[in-house]
């Protein structure tokens, strides 16, 4: 798993689990935060097919948090209102790029990446079983 | 016109915010997943027209207004506009989507085939008996639908059939920094129509069907599902997903007419986007948007859809909403000009 596929997963797992991992990178690193968790607002452009132009279809509101693991910047992006999640995220981000349990936080990603998988594919089997192709009479 | 300030009665306005916190207390012990799940079409209203996506905060005002949909969107809007904006996602496109449900009235056979998905249009509006639990029936199998279907519109557009109308911005207006001056740029009206109230919407695009236009369009391709958010990791310089949202897109398709470029008959087309499951809004926008864009589509010289300017400034429901309670306001000095010119009016038409 790569280093910009943890933001996503690792918004999945369980708060505890994040938090517990978040605490085993503090104990053997140094742990900075350099920006706390931010609200802020990303605008979406959309494309539009009229004109193959663009415009704004509306924002969205996420948490953005900077920290520094030993000498690394970490950084992390959640949809909507979770400032905790959004810095335990930043410090995994460091810390991965940082050399810092990185084989456990892949590994949490890696359940997060699962239980995506999972919801989705429940959801693809309801979406799928509705299907319908229409005969002319 | 002026205004007279007034003073006194912050007791009472004091009483009546508690009054009106009391009277909604039952509404919140109702928890955020109840309301975003429940309630998944309130919050999508919530989050389109209050113009910023966040289910959490959907959810909140949901309970705050006792589920006063046009109020919720103010509360959404109003911490919009206090909240710092970092930049710009990627491009969102309709074909990017992840689909839930997928439909066109067009074409009987698409690419990536019709998908009913979760729908109340096949739903028979009587009450009969409460919603049953579902016991786990089995479900059909079949090829998961996923992201990257193209619109069903594309193979019109492939076979040049589609007019295309000219991009004249380099960059997209942004509505929310400063309102624009006629003539309005097309991405400010789409803006403008994607946050726009659904009910104006409708309003707006049904009158073009009824007594003041000719647009009967045929719905192209309609879809609600997920889009990817994402943004550029700061320290990699690489893309990052942030997360999924619920949108919904509407093409629609309406008669044929000269293309500017090249004086050619092709289909006019209209384009509908908004945040959340809405497709009422969507098809609406796709309505409005092709009235807007294409001449022919006014008769009777009673142009109301067809018209920029009655659309870019009626369809903002926090803006109207505002504006109409405004009248609520004690308005106690200048009535009594008008009374006072009333009695000045009688005694001299009396003379």
């Amino acid at each position: 798993m790569n280093r910009e596929e943890l933001n996503f997963f690792l918004q999945q797992v369980d708060s505890d689990a994040l938090f517990a991992l978040v605490q085993k990178v503090q104990c053997c690193s140094e742990v900075q935060v350099i920006q706390q968790s931010t609200e802020q607002t990303l605008m979406l452009p959309v494309t539009d097919p009229v004109t193959q132009g663009t415009f704004y279809g509306g924002e969205v509101l996420v948490n953005s948090a900077i920290v520094r693991v030993n000498t690394v910047e970490g950084w992390a992006m959640v949809l909507d209102q979770h400032p905790t999640r959004a810095l335990h995220i930043a410090i995994l981000d460091g810390a991965y790029a940082a050399e810092v349990e990185k084989e456990a936080i892949v590994d949490l990603a890696g359940k997060g990446q699962k239980l995506h998988g999972q919801m989705n594919k429940d959801v693809d089997r309801q979406v799928a079983s509705t299907r319908v192709s229409f005969d002319l009479m | 016109m002026s205004y007279v300030a007034i003073k006194g009665g912050s007791d009472a306005i004091q009483s009546s915010i508690r009054f009106f916190q009391n009277s909604l207390r039952q509404g919140q012990v109702i928890g955020d997943e109840e309301l975003q799940k429940g309630l998944i079409f309130s919050c999508d209203r919530i989050m389109g027209e209050g113009a910023l996506y966040s289910e959490t905060l959907a959810a909140e005002a949901l309970r705050r207004t006792g589920g006063d949909l046009l109020e919720a969107a103010f509360y959404l809007r109003a911490h919009r506009s206090t909240c710092k904006r970092i930049g710009e996602a990627t491009q969102l496109s309709g074909s990017s989507m992840r689909i839930l449900r997928r439909i066109s009235s067009a074409f009987k056979d698409i690419e990536g085939g019709q998908i009913l998905g979760p729908s109340c249009d096949y739903v028979i509006r009587l009450f009969r008996g409460l919603v049953e639990e579902d016991e786990g029936t089995s479900l059909s199998s079949g090829d998961p639908v996923g992201a990257g279907v193209p619109s069903a519109v594309d193979s019109l557009r492939q076979r040049d059939q589609i007019v295309l109308l000219e991009n004249k911005e380099e960059q997209p207006f942004d509505v929310s920094r400063s309102f624009p001056l006629p003539p309005y740029p097309r991405s400010a009206l789409m803006q403008v129509m994607s946050r726009g109230e659904t009910g104006a919407m409708l309003a707006f695009a049904y009158t073009s069907m009824r007594g003041y236009g000719d647009v009967h369009p045929t719905i192209g391709d309609l879809r609600i599902g997920y889009m990817s958010v994402e943004f550029i990791h700061p320290f990699t310089g690489n893309k990052v997903k942030v997360g999924d949202i619920r949108v919904t897109t509407c093409e629609a398709i309406g008669s044929f007419n000269r293309d500017p470029r090249d004086g050619k008959l092709r289909l006019a087309t209209g384009f509908g986007f908004c945040l959340g499951f809405n497709e009422t809004k969507a098809i609406s926008m796709s309505i409005l948007d092709m009235a807007m864009h294409h001449s022919g589509y006014s008769v009777g010289g009673m142009d109301i859809a067809a018209n920029p300017e009655i659309i870019i400034h009626h369809v903002d429901g926090i803006e109207s909403m505002g504006f109409t309670n405004h009248f609520k306001l004690p308005h106690y000095v200048t009535f009594q000009a008008d009374l006072q010119v009333l009695l000045k009016a009688k005694e001299q038409s009396d003379e």
